[in-house]
């Protein structure tokens, strides 16, 4: 199991290691032909994550890394690609939308 | 990339504005739905539990229920519960006067339920004088009551001539029962338009609830005030007309409309009885022709990427046209600052 500094405020993982993600308390997320959208019902707040058929809403509750869900799924993402995604993950963690953490499969 | 997201078309609304029953206790004088004695062919339960069922599937996230009262359906707590099973967050606008105490005890349990309280005055004789004798104190029974049993709640008011100069008072009363207040637009539909003259606020008001409003970003709008709030709240809602893009308004009798302020003949979209809903949202003209709806005129305006010319239901009730600019858009009122 990877060890992460965890931020106590947002549940984000600092690390650069490849890290899980999945959905906040209170938070529903549905595909869209561009991407996902995300409901949080705090606010309720919307949020469009734009990446195209790369995640399925499924992904969250794999409990699967970000890596090995993509090698899996067979998303032919480039490097750019993987990290464009990864980033905007990880504004979703700031946002209250997800929960970034380690040690998923 | 939400906005572009929308205006391409969603999979399926993010909420519903359902008006589950026209029967009201309350004769409202600016009620945008003409409530009052139940409408014909209202849906049983069992119809109910289908829409739900639709709903959870589309995966539509909200349902925000109003009509009429909505607790005057004597199986709507059953139609709550049953939503909620299904995962859909509920969302209910009530008057109050029906929220006492068995009905306030199964609320108290449920999770995912926001209520929304209407006040339209901060004392009896304003409230009165618009919602009718007596509802003022039976409102505030039903703060109470939600209060003591931390149930999440706002107190909903509708901006208009009388209520504005009482909107500090409501936010102070809101906040006694530890609520927000939500000030939500006056539009000309339903019994509104017979009282817009008297009850819709002035240019000048306007223009004071807009720097009130930019002042206080604890207040709650929805999105009713997308095309005069200022910059620095635009991140707190959505800077468009949603309906048809995100939003959608099912009728007491199954009928499908973009918006509750438009349940017109000219934009019923059909009816969840007779109709598949996803395939109204995604392909009846009506909603499609909604989402390529902007305000030409308003084009060259500075504001014009931030609300698309206003709300097209204003637009149609005082104007007849949907495409025109918002009649209380503050650009549009208010002519010398159109060229900032």
């Amino acid at each position: 199991m990877t060890a992460f500094a965890a931020s106590t405020e947002n549940g984000c993982a600092h690390s650069d290691e490849d890290a899980c993600f999945s959905l906040a308390a209170g938070v529903q997320v549905r595909a869209e032909k561009s991407g996902l959208l995300f409901y949080n019902r705090k606010g309720p707040r919307l949020y469009f994550l734009s990446s195209g058929k790369s995640l399925h809403p499924d992904y969250f509750g794999s409990g699967q890394s970000l890596t090995r869900w993509l090698k899996t799924q067979e998303t032919n993402l480039s490097d750019n690609g993987f990290r464009a995604l990864d980033n905007a993950l990880r504004q979703l963690v700031r946002k209250g939308a997800l929960v970034a953490y380690s040690g998923g499969s | 990339m939400l906005i572009q997201a929308a205006r391409d078309g969603l999979s399926a609304p993010v909420n519903v504005t359902w008006e589950i029953t026209l029967n009201c206790n309350l004769r409202c004088r600016h009620c945008l739905s003409d409530a009052g004695a139940p409408s014909q062919g209202e849906l049983s339960t069992s119809q109910c539990f289908a829409v739900i069922d639709e709903l959870a599937r589309l995966k539509v996230f909200q349902i925000n229920f109003g009509g009429g009262e909505p607790f005057i359906r004597p199986d709507f707590v059953r139609i709550l519960e049953y939503a909620q099973s299904r995962g859909v967050v509920t969302c209910v606008s009530s008057n109050g006067a029906l929220l006492t105490g068995d009905v306030l005890d199964l609320l108290a349990n449920m999770e995912g339920l926001y209520l929304q309280v209407s006040l339209d005055g901060a004392d009896e004789a304003t409230n009165d004088s618009i919602r009718g004798k007596g509802s003022y104190r039976k409102a505030l029974s039903a703060l109470e009551g939600l209060s003591r049993r931390n149930i999440p709640f706002s107190v909903n008011a509708v901006l208009t001539k009388h209520s504005f100069a009482q909107l500090d008072e409501l936010k102070n009363l809101a906040r006694g029962y530890g609520a927000m207040l939500r000030v939500s637009r006056f539009r000309p539909s339903g019994r509104g338009k017979q009282s817009w003259e008297g009850l819709a606020p002035d240019k000048n008001q306007l223009e004071r609830f807009a720097e009130w409003l930019a002042s206080d970003s604890q207040i709650l709008t929805g999105d009713s005030f997308f095309s005069l709030t200022s910059e620095h709240r635009r991140r707190m809602g959505l800077d468009m007309c949603g309906a048809a893009k995100m939003t959608c308004c099912l009728g007491p009798n199954g009928d499908l409309y973009p918006c509750a302020f438009l349940q017109e003949e000219e934009f019923r979209a059909g009816n969840i009885l007779k109709s598949n809903l996803e395939d109204m949202w995604l392909r009846s003209p009506v909603f499609q022709s909604f989402r390529r709806l902007e305000a030409r005129s308003c084009e060259f305006c500075f504001r014009f990427e931030t609300c698309r010319g206003g709300c097209p239901a204003v637009a149609y009730h005082k104007r007849n046209d949907i495409t025109a600019p918002d009649p209380e858009c503050l650009m549009n009122c208010l002519g010398s600052r159109a060229t900032h």
